[in-house]
């Protein structure tokens, strides 16, 4: 097939759409509405602008400081951090026009634009007040960790916690996401087309695939351990299978230095969905979010073993949104949501409340 | 960013009318048919093409004086679908299974199956260069990327497709 042949199959896959109605007069209404809601908008803005600014003004004088702002833990067993967004740099940013892709152990969450999701990471990093602040796109702020996939078809390494590259690397073929640095610092470990998980060495550019998935979804890295989520089909009582391919996960874990491969079940329905995967550092635990029906939980397995070692119930008895979960040590592991039950208002500070729990492994 | 080179058969067929309404007849069942293409479904790149009108309408003196006015309203067309997505449940706009993606209602085309195999951003380079026949600059501005990863965007689209459609042809 020449490019011509291509052409002509998108030109005969075109023909067969079905005409656009001539619609010149609901697209100027359509601009008329889009106008008025425009003006709306601008005059609203600047009501409740001047609305909020002076209680505001007033509430400043008439407090010596500010501490009425700092939300309190709730009286729940785990240890919660509440934190406020700034709203300037971190909500507008998140919602919705960006999307958090993961958070990292040290509090740190990295967040894309979407749809350029593969290509643009921004950084984020939670202040000791609480205030998620941009770090700046492409800025890894953790050494060891900060390889990106680059234009689909090479990485650039950030090297130091101010972003700085120090290696650039092209790839044989495309990379689809943002690989993991190994501990030599010397090896990315990646996901490349849609089902093969790989090595690549960076001194010498050779490429090895390490783990042939079934559409897997995510996957993680830490401590020699690859853990990796992809669909099940699953088994009832009835001896019938059943597809779970559109929300049923299992979880695999792969030990890049022996080559073990371990497949770990974790408890409720194999239909349930499972995301969020962690690994903790010395790569013996994997932590991850099961959601079921409207309610999610926190759990994490001892992959030798597979037993469940640590699960926690996230929000209330609707699921809240959730961001992710990551090991800060080998002991803990912390998630942050939004908690759907948060007031919206008053005060309006609470309606951007992430929450962070820990979850002790004994 | 929407000021590209174009050729002459480009310039031919996408030169910008004075008036907003002469553009509209003579762009929009083209750019629905495009964008209809690049999201995989019909009624909402009819959506689309009908939203991108109408800001291009509202800001007509200024669009009008762009080099591709076409362009900027498929690409305004494009984001705004892909926020559709976001809002509506779908995450990222990836491509669905063949089998649930049909832009010609029941009965559809092989090739729309086969397009719908390819990842949103192969397609919507494809369509530029093939269906809206604009050059590989103009495709560069329009979707906001380099040259260079339109070529390779395009070749890997082309590559992708001549696969599949192979395997289809010995499946039958």
């Amino acid at each position: 097939m020449t490019e011509q042949d291509i052409k002509r199959l998108v030109d005969s896959a075109a023909a067969t759409v079905p005409a656009y109605p001539d619609n010149l007069n609901g697209v100027r209404k359509r601009a008329a509405k889009m106008r008025r809601r425009r003006t709306l908008a601008v005059t609203a803005a600047l009501v409740l602008l001047v609305g909020a600014a002076v209680p505001v003004w007033i509430s400043a004088m008439n407090r010596a400081d500010s501490t009425s702002d700092t939300l309190t833990s709730s009286a729940q067993p785990m240890i919660i951090y509440p934190i406020a967004l700034n709203i300037e740099s971190g909500l507008e940013k998140l919602d919705p026009s960006w999307r958090i892709a993961q958070i990292r152990p040290n509090r740190t969450i990295v967040g894309y634009p979407l749809p350029d999701n593969d290509l643009r990471h921004e950084i984020f990093t939670l202040s000791q007040q609480g205030e998620i602040v941009s770090v700046g796109r492409r800025a890894m702020p953790e050494p060891k960790q900060g390889p990106l996939c680059n234009n689909s078809e090479e990485f650039v390494v950030f090297g130091d916690r101010s972003g700085n590259e120090t290696r650039r690397v092209r790839l044989p073929e495309a990379c689809e996401l943002s690989g993991i640095i190994g501990a030599d610092g010397d090896t990315v470990y990646l996901r490349r087309g849609r089902d093969d998980i790989t090595v690549v060495d960076l001194i010498t550019g050779q490429t090895r695939t390490l783990l042939t998935m079934h559409y897997p979804m995510s996957q993680t890295f830490a401590g020699g351990t690859i853990a990796v989520v992809e669909p099940v089909r699953a088994s009832f009582t009835d001896g019938q299978q059943v597809d779970c391919t559109s929300d049923g996960w299992t979880i695999r874990t792969l030990n890049v230095t022996t080559g073990e491969l371990r497949k770990l079940s974790h408890p409720g329905s194999p239909c349930d969905r499972v995301g969020g995967l962690s690994v903790s550092p010395d790569g013996t635990h994997v932590a991850f979010i099961q959601k079921h029906d409207d309610t999610a939980q926190a759990f994490v397995i001892d992959i030798a073993t597979g037993q469940t070692v640590a699960t926690r119930q996230i929000g209330g008895p609707i699921a809240p949104e959730i961001f992710g979960i990551a090991f800060a040590d080998n002991k803990t592991a912390w998630v942050a949501w939004l908690p759907n039950d948060r007031p919206r208002q008053p005060p309006p500070r609470l309606a951007d409340v992430v929450a962070f729990a820990t979850l002790a492994l004994g | 960013m929407l000021i590209a080179t174009r050729s002459v058969t480009a310039r031919a067929s996408l030169d910008p009318p004075v008036v907003f309404e002469e553009f509209y007849r003579l762009h929009a069942d083209r750019l629905h048919r495009a964008l209809a293409l690049t999201l995989g479904d019909h009624h909402l790149a009819r959506e689309a093409t009908d939203e991108a009108m109408a800001r291009a309408y509202l800001h007509w003196a200024r669009v009008s004086n762009y080099d591709n006015p076409g362009g900027w309203v498929y690409r305004v067309g494009l984001n705004w679908a892909t926020s559709w997505w976001r809002r509506f449940g779908r995450e990222h706009p990836v491509p669905d299974p063949p089998s649930a993606v049909n832009v010609a209602g029941p009965g559809g085309h092989l090739a729309l199956d086969l397009l719908a195999t390819l990842p949103v951003r192969l397609r919507s380079v494809i369509v530029c260069r093939l269906l809206l026949q604009l050059s590989t600059a103009e495709t560069a501005s329009v979707l906001d990327l380099a040259q260079g990863t339109v070529k390779s965007r395009l070749s890997r689209g082309i590559e992708a497709l001549r696969t599949i459609y192979l395997r289809t042809e010995q499946e039958r």
